[in-house]
């Protein structure tokens, strides 16, 4: 909280009260030495040892009350527990005063060392009060207090004024004057003690304990005022030691003590309020707990925040600054105010400390080094301010801002009320954001698993003999849905193609390709009569269309009518042949990925050979079947695949070889996610006696 | 993936840069890779050596980076070339082609050399 600085002050509070002592001290040392030999010292000594006593005497008050002003301003918010303390102790040391000090015995041999003495410890009391009332005063403020204070002390320095024209002029009609000058203070008294508000914040507890030490000191108060008042006591006479007039300045304390207190009794018997807002806080916090366990929408459940917390604290305006999904926190959800007014007071400095997650009170702008600038033409709208964040240990929810049209409209309970309904409010945000999380993840969910349905279809279920090859393919996506490609075409002039094809990267983008490599195949099939045509023609529709990062690499085998085999190989790991029991062979035949060139060098590049007619089986698959293990180290890499491949080719048919194959992978995948998609398709001859091609009988 | 991956960048004036790459990359180290280019391009060093040799692994968003710029690169009046390649990442590149497009020699200073006495 920052200290409105009333006086420009530099010396050290503690330095100020240690001189005012010294002088004290000085002070009754002087009185004690023209007491005692006095009759034996020249006038002239005298009068200068007189003339010290009243210089030390008014230069210790002067000082001591210097550093009273200055430690009320410094000294930490009295709570109320501090109110009471000092309502407590002030009226104790005044009963003391006036109990204890008559009893002094009169007329002794030094008896003016005495009332020094004496005069010393009620100026040191009324410091002490003073001190206690000044700081209710500082920090209990509103924006009139200044001036407010000024009259108090314009209103004394009459008053010691008029005590110093009747003692040197012996004038005795200012009585009237005087007595209007105690009517003033006790206006300014009533005017300077306006913010009540933090005694109803307080507990039940605490605010009769208070009230009960205030009408104490009420009582004591006005009698000691009395006391002083009247020249002929002896607690007067002792304060008169110090200098004419000190009674009735220490007797108008006194009055401005026991009406402050009085007014702290009428608060507190009078206090209505505080039992409706209690119930308020219990409403608020049930109806909070009860809208975070509803389906609310975000915007619901910020508007009843900001109206809750409005209902909490006396502000006049309100808004969330919030920290929602889109990342860049903003201010959302205005109550009282609009955008643009709320935008001039996010300053940098104090969406720096809201970021922070502190709490922030600001209770006049305009005291503020921060909103100095800004304060004059905020002012219509803004006065007070405070930030409450909404933060659990990991997440930064946002702010609640409040405004007041007010200076100083936030007290202690409140703020420690909204920092109690804080952890409220986050828990409610945190489960509604929770809630709709997992809201979107089921229905995105939802609709990955269809379109992962919607991509199975996409391939051959079952895939009928191709010029006396049967043909059987699977495919696994790493996600729901992959880039992963296997299909069968006729094309013009009954030759078969099967093809395995993999577009690069992962997801739905890599699937949204693939379902687009599917039309294009199914459109361009027709049309062409050999599989180089057709792979040209593939990449030729692709040209210009695939982003600059993304390749499609495929393997296309042609069947002809006659059951003879070629292949094109565009940048696919190369497909595996065989003989139903022997070596396996890599076909590497040589071409480019689609996508890399244009469509003329790719036709350059990639070539179609004829195959052996020997081999009885053919394997097609994707990356994602060498690759399998990649991370953990256990790649099974082109070698470890075709001893799988040579092992299973004695099994009798391609469902069996594929089958095979994708149980042995599945095993070694064994619970780890897949990296990549797996994908296979298996060719074998039917017949085990290959009829050449004059025959024209397929196999 | 806890593989690591590094990508350091080093001088080897005459305007050529050497990129040195190092572990696994992939989908979720290519950014990386991708602003260290980026730079080089901003500033007009477009002579670019890709030193594998300590590259462990290579995905499709990997090479995706390569053939994102391999264009502006050349229409910029530069070039990108890879050398010492691993035995699989050398599979990798033979087999989807990428000797078709882009420079690749054994060793450095092959690349090097090629930089500084450009060939027809």
């Amino acid at each position: 909280m920052v200290v409105h600085r009333f006086l420009p002050l530099q010396q050290t509070t503690s330095s100020l009260l240690l001189l005012g002592i010294s002088l004290g001290g000085a002070h009754v040392i002087v009185v004690t030495l023209s007491e005692t030999f006095g009759r034996w010292l020249p006038p002239l000594v005298l009068m200068l040892l007189e003339a010290l006593a009243v210089t030390t005497s008014l230069t210790a008050i002067g000082v001591l009350g210097w550093g009273v002003i200055r430690e009320s301003q410094q000294h930490e918010a009295p709570d109320p527990r501090r109110v009471r303390n000092w309502l407590r102790w002030s009226s104790i040391g005044t009963v003391g005063m006036l109990l204890l000090l008559p009893s002094i015995v009169e007329h002794d041999v030094q008896h003016v060392v005495y009332l020094a003495l004496e005069g010393g410890a009620i100026l040191a009391l009324v410091g002490w009060i003073s001190h206690g009332l000044l700081s209710v005063f500082y920090h209990y403020r509103t924006a009139r207090t200044p001036f407010l204070l000024r009259g108090v002390s314009f209103v004394f320095a009459v008053t010691l004024l008029l005590e110093w024209i009747e003692h040197l002029t012996d004038v005795e009609s200012l009585k009237a004057a005087k007595a209007i000058n105690v009517l003033v203070l006790v206006v300014l008294t009533l005017l300077l003690s306006r913010r009540r508000r933090w005694l109803r914040l307080t507990t039940r507890a605490e605010r009769w304990s208070l009230a009960g030490w205030a009408a104490v000191l009420a009582g004591v108060a006005a009698f000691a005022a009395i006391t002083l008042f009247d020249g002929q006591t002896h607690q007067a006479q002792a304060l008169r030691e110090w200098f004419v007039g000190s009674n009735i300045l220490a007797g108008s304390l006194f009055l401005m003590v026991s009406t402050y207190a009085v007014v702290v009794v009428a608060t507190v018997v009078g206090g209505e309020g505080a039992a409706e807002r209690k119930a308020f806080e219990f409403d608020a916090i049930t109806f909070l707990s009860r809208v975070a366990s509803q389906h609310d929408t975000p915007e619901e459940l910020y508007q009843t925040i900001i109206t809750l917390a409005l209902g909490l604290s006396d502000a006049t305006s309100a808004w969330l600054y919030l920290n929602d999904d889109t990342g860049e926190p903003r201010i959302a959800v205005l109550a009282g105010i609009d955008v643009d007014r709320a935008e001039a007071l996010m300053i940098p400095e104090l969406i720096g400390r809201t970021l922070e997650r502190d709490v922030v009170v600001i209770p006049w702008l305009r005291e503020d080094e921060r909103f100095y600038r800004i304060a004059r033409s905020v002012e219509s709208y803004a006065q007070s301010l405070v930030v409450v964040p909404l933060a659990d240990n990991d997440t930064y929810y946002g702010s609640i801002v409040l405004l007041s049209n007010q200076p100083f409209a936030f007290e202690r309970g409140d703020i420690q009320l909204l920092d109690a309904f804080a952890p409220a409010v986050t828990i409610a945000l945190a489960n509604n954001r929770l809630m709709r999380e997992a809201l979107l993840r089921e229905r995105l969910q939802r609709e990955l698993s269809m379109a992962r349905e919607i991509q199975q279809k996409l391939l051959p279920d079952d895939i009928p003999p191709l010029n006396g090859w049967e043909v059987v393919g699977w495919s696994e996506p790493a996600y729901e849905v992959g880039g992963d490609y296997f299909d069968y075409f006729w094309l013009s002039g009954g030759t078969a193609c099967v093809l395995v094809a993999d577009v690069s990267g992962k997801g739905i983008r890599a699937a949204l390709y693939m379902a687009k490599l599917k039309g294009v195949c199914t459109a361009l099939a027709p049309m062409c009569s050999d599989v180089h045509e057709f792979v040209v023609r593939i990449h030729q529709t692709f040209e210009g269309v695939l982003e600059r990062r993304v390749y499609i690499t495929l393997a296309a085998i042609g069947i002809a009518p006659d059951g003879s085999t070629t292949i094109v190989r565009a940048g696919h790991p190369p497909p595996f042949a065989s003989q139903s029991k022997g070596k396996v062979e890599i076909l590497s035949t040589r071409g480019i990925a689609l996508g890399l060139v244009s469509t003329e060098r790719f036709s350059e590049i990639t070539e179609v050979t004829e195959l052996d007619h020997r081999w009885q089986q053919l394997v097609l698959y994707t990356d994602g079947v060498i690759e399998a293990g990649v991370t953990s180290n256990k790649e099974l890499g082109l070698d470890g695949f075709s001893d799988l491949v040579s092992q299973a080719s004695h099994l009798a048919s391609a469902a069996e070889i594929a089958e095979n194959l994708r149980t042995v992978l599945r095993q070694r995948a064994g619970e780890h996610i897949l990296h990549d998609d797996m994908t296979m398709v298996v060719l074998r001859c039917s017949t085990n006696t290959k009829v050449t091609s004059e025959s024209g009988l397929p196999c | 993936m806890n593989q690591g991956f590094r990508a350091d960048l080093e001088p080897k004036g005459k305007g050529i840069f050497v990129i040195r790459l190092r572990g696994y990359l992939d989908a979720y180290t290519a950014p990386q890779l991708d602003t260290l280019i980026a730079g080089l391009l901003e500033q007009n060093s477009n002579r670019i050596i890709v030193d594998c040799a300590e590259l462990d692994y290579i995905s499709s968003a990997g090479l995706g980076v390569f053939m994102a710029y391999i264009e502006p690169i050349r229409a910029a009046g530069g070039d990108l070339k890879f050398c010492s390649l691993n035995e699989r990442i050398a599979m990798i590149m033979d087999m989807l082609g990428f000797q078709h497009i882009f420079h690749i020699t054994e060793h450095f200073d092959q690349a090097l050399r090629a930089f500084e006495i450009p060939s027809d």
